[in-house]
């Protein structure tokens, strides 16, 4: 069995909106230059709030974007079968420097009688899956993903894959993502030059198989997702990136049965490294020269900022944007462009490497 | 990519409080070795529950990978043994070999002990190799650089279910076509904070760990590392590996109901099991051994019982259980890696490893528990389940490879 994976709901929680219209002002608006790490505070409905007491930042902009994708889908209960549904969350620290900072600091001022379960409950990474699956009852799994960099790209590759193969009948899938002053801090501590454009954010989308959505609810076709890696030390910049952006480019391509040619749009997200976001623009430079569409090339981390594990999700957010306003953005001007494929593209220093390519259903 | 793939397991490496050694493993687990005792790495003065199941001898760490922290160690070592057991060379591989692991808690363990115990309490304090090393993919990026390992590459982080769901998740690689090879399993350290959190919340035993029995009190903490080669039968044959068995079927559900509790009758687990046997497409009377989740707390054991007996209906006198938490502790991440093995090692042994300081519990009478010493048993396919707080389950099931 192989089926066609689509996306029928879409959600952001960002620091400049929760809707694709103030995602859209951001890329006309261009580059930004600094971006503010914590999000703005926002208010979930009282009654999550009392029913998850203490709830994570993290887990409450992830619960929040999965709220309005689901929303966007319009399912109604009887359109799906619940045990064929799941939630799939991407996060690389899911703010566990908090949690764990704050479980330390407990312990060495108050001691040990004061390491109480209001510590742990409702802070966790998976808090984002749990509180998803229990909220919109989808029995068919709770998975999630702390790939780093590639977190929420491997939470989307598992749905595609889950769908694709009938296991699945659908999921919401989630990119969720909080910088803390502890995850600051240590990222000073390790020497990461682009701790400044770190932000928070969610975003998430509703993926399922053909069939239920018709029509306008269809916002766009999942052809093809891959993964693969160079071998590079962990956290420190590898030579190999560039073959491995290659090769993980020209293997998703394949897979979604087309050719480099039909790309039209590709969306990475820089790892504020300046030799890996070098690298990574000359690979695809390399990739597109001949390009027959003159494919456009972006950075979404310039757009929305460095949102970590939860990049790949929001790429393929902006790919939707892109791929409904059949528009491309060049030096603050929109010019009208027929958008069919949309490639992300994502990677960490050390190599690894993910790709989707995303098509119009029109 | 070529689909339905078969699977094969060729490869064991393990790290646990009874051994790294695997054939050691399995036989201390089967004589009924109790491997809990005091925390040796926290003073636990007045604490209420002063046990753990820890390492007690000196991991084989290599030179070269002193700088690792110990999650990263254990991590490797059961990776190296699972690799050379596999007699592959995951270069032969290019980009057709993955890493699929499991963990709660990753490097946090480390870094907290700096943070609390070494006196750092402040991250600016923390070396540099040690804050790198917090990330929870760390493990994996780590793992892959050592083995050169290139193809896709993944973290999961659901608690006490991640080992299981990281073999399930590794499985379907390959039977979909997306790997040839995965290195898959879970790690997990001895964590003081966890440890003191599931104490406030009774979760922890203040003596032994009784998984079934009707006087049982909690679980004890534990650690260690759980690796596996799973590859396509061709892979395996390929390159002359000794196959174990089959990887049948795997099942991944959620109850949606209850943060912290599972649901009382086992329903997300049934479904669980339901849909590993559905994949595996055999009869429910020819899985003759279930390693369960058995964590020896009130609730998890009584539902997990409830699931077993909605599932087997009519099967289960001819079945046996057995939980091993007694023996190891609960190793959170690691724990369905470590139970994977375990199941893999009955299933070719023909023996069921024991459920220790299991005594009575007439409610579950209609359970063949196995109490305290092994049991010798031919079976064709068994199954290894776990559960997570949210309400997460996962089951995967084994059978047997006849050779030709």
């Amino acid at each position: 069995m192989n089926r066609r994976v689509i996306i029928t709901g879409l959600g952001f929680v960002t620091n400049e909106g929760s809707d694709s219209e103030s995602i859209w002002d951001m890329v006309c608006r261009g580059k930004k230059n600094r971006f503010k790490s914590e999000i703005e505070d926002f208010m979930l409905p009282n009654e999550l709030k009392d029913r998850y007491v203490g709830i994570c930042s993290c887990a409450r902009i992830g619960v929040k974007a999965a709220d309005l994708a689901w929303d966007e889908a319009l399912i109604e209960d009887s359109d799906i079968d619940r045990d064929k549904w799941g939630v799939m969350v991407g996060t690389a620290i899911g703010e566990s420097t908090t949690l764990y900072a704050n479980q330390c600091k407990v312990l060495v001022e108050q001691g040990t009688m004061w390491l109480l379960p209001s510590l742990a409950m409702n802070k966790s990474p998976k808090t984002t899956t749990d509180i998803c699956s229990i909220e919109h009852k989808l029995y068919g799994g709770s998975l999630t993903f702390e790939s780093g960099r590639i977190a929420s790209g491997m939470a989307v590759l598992d749905a595609y894959d889950e769908i694709t193969h009938g296991f699945l009948d659908g999921a919401v899938v989630v990119g969720t993502e909080y910088i803390d002053e502890y995850l600051i801090s240590a990222l000073k501590g390790v020497g990461f030059p682009g701790y400044k454009n770190v932000t928070s954010g969610a975003c998430a989308i509703v993926l399922e198989a053909e069939g239920r959505a018709e029509g306008s609810g269809v916002k766009g076709i999942v052809a093809s997702v891959e993964a693969l890696a160079s071998v590079g030390r962990p956290n420190k910049y590898n030579h190999g990136l560039y073959k491995s952006i290659r090769d993980c480019v020209e293997k998703t391509v394949i897979s979604a049965e087309i050719g480099i040619n039909d790309i039209d749009l590709v969306i990475y997200s820089k790892v504020n490294n300046p030799v890996a976001d070098y690298c990574c623009e000359k690979a695809l430079a390399k990739l597109f020269e001949f390009s027959r569409n003159q494919a456009a090339i972006i950075s979404a981390t310039d757009i929305l900022g460095d949102i970590i594990g939860a990049n790949p999700v929001m790429g393929i957010g902006l790919g939707l944007i892109f791929l409904d306003k059949q528009c491309i953005v060049s030096n603050n001007v929109s010019e009208h462009r027929l958008i069919k494929n949309v490639l992300i593209v994502e990677y960490d220093i050390s190599g690894y490497t993910w790709a989707m390519v995303l098509k119009s259903c029109f | 990519m070529e689909k339905n793939k078969k699977v094969v397991v060729s490869g064991l490496g393990i790290v646990s409080a009874l051994s790294e050694e695997i054939d050691t493993f399995f036989e201390k687990l089967c004589n009924g070795t109790d491997a809990t005792g005091p925390i040796t790495t926290f003073v636990t003065g007045n604490l209420k529950s002063k046990n753990a199941a820890q390492i007690r001898f000196p991991l084989s760490v290599p030179e070269e990978w002193s700088d690792y922290n110990r999650t990263s160690q254990m991590a490797l070592i059961a990776a190296k043994n699972a690799i050379d057991d596999a007699l592959i060379n995951p270069d032969d591989f290019g980009y057709n070999m993955g890493i699929s692991i499991g963990t709660l808690l990753a490097g946090i363990p480390e870094v907290q002990k700096l943070f609390c115990i070494d006196g750092a309490q402040d991250v600016s304090l923390i070396e540099k190799t040690q804050l790198q090393q917090f990330c929870y993919s760390a493990i994996a990026d780590t793992v892959a650089y050592e083995f050169s390992i290139k193809g896709i590459r993944d973290t999961i982080g659901i608690a006490c279910a991640s080992g299981t769901t990281a073999i399930g998740m590794a499985y379907r690689w390959i039977k979909n076509g997306r790997a040839d090879a995965v290195l898959c399993g879970g790690v997990d350290t001895f964590s003081i904070t966890s440890h003191l959190i599931m104490s406030s919340l009774k979760l922890i035993s203040p003596d032994k760990v009784s998984p079934f029995d009707e006087k049982r009190k909690g679980f004890l903490l534990g650690e260690g590392a759980g690796m596996l080669v799973l590859e396509s039968e061709e892979s395996a044959k390929r390159h002359g590996a000794k196959i174990y068995c089959r990887v049948l079927g795997y099942g991944h559900t959620c109850d949606g109901g209850d943060m912290s509790h599972p649901d009382v009758n086992g329903v997300g687990l049934s479904k669980a099991m339901e849909k590993a046997i559905n994949e595996a497409n055999i009869s429910k009377s020819e899985i003759r051994y279930i390693n369960a989740h058995g964590t020896a707390t009130a609730k998890n054991d009584s539902a997990e019982i409830a699931a077993i007996r909605n599932t087997f209906s009519g099967h289960t006198s001819n079945m046996y259980v057995s939980s091993i938490k007694g023996a190891i502790g609960h190793t959170n991440g690691a724990a369905g890696a470590i139970e994977a093995i375990t199941t893999v090692l009955a299933l070719i042994n023909n023996r069921i490893p024991p459920t220790i300081n299991f005594d009575k519990n007439d409610e579950i009478n209609d359970i063949n528990v196995v109490p305290n010493k092994s049991v010798k048993a031919e079976f064709k396919a068994a199954m290894s389940n776990s559960v997570a707080f949210g309400g997460i389950n996962s089951s995967i099931i084994f059978g047997r490879y006849e050779h030709e």
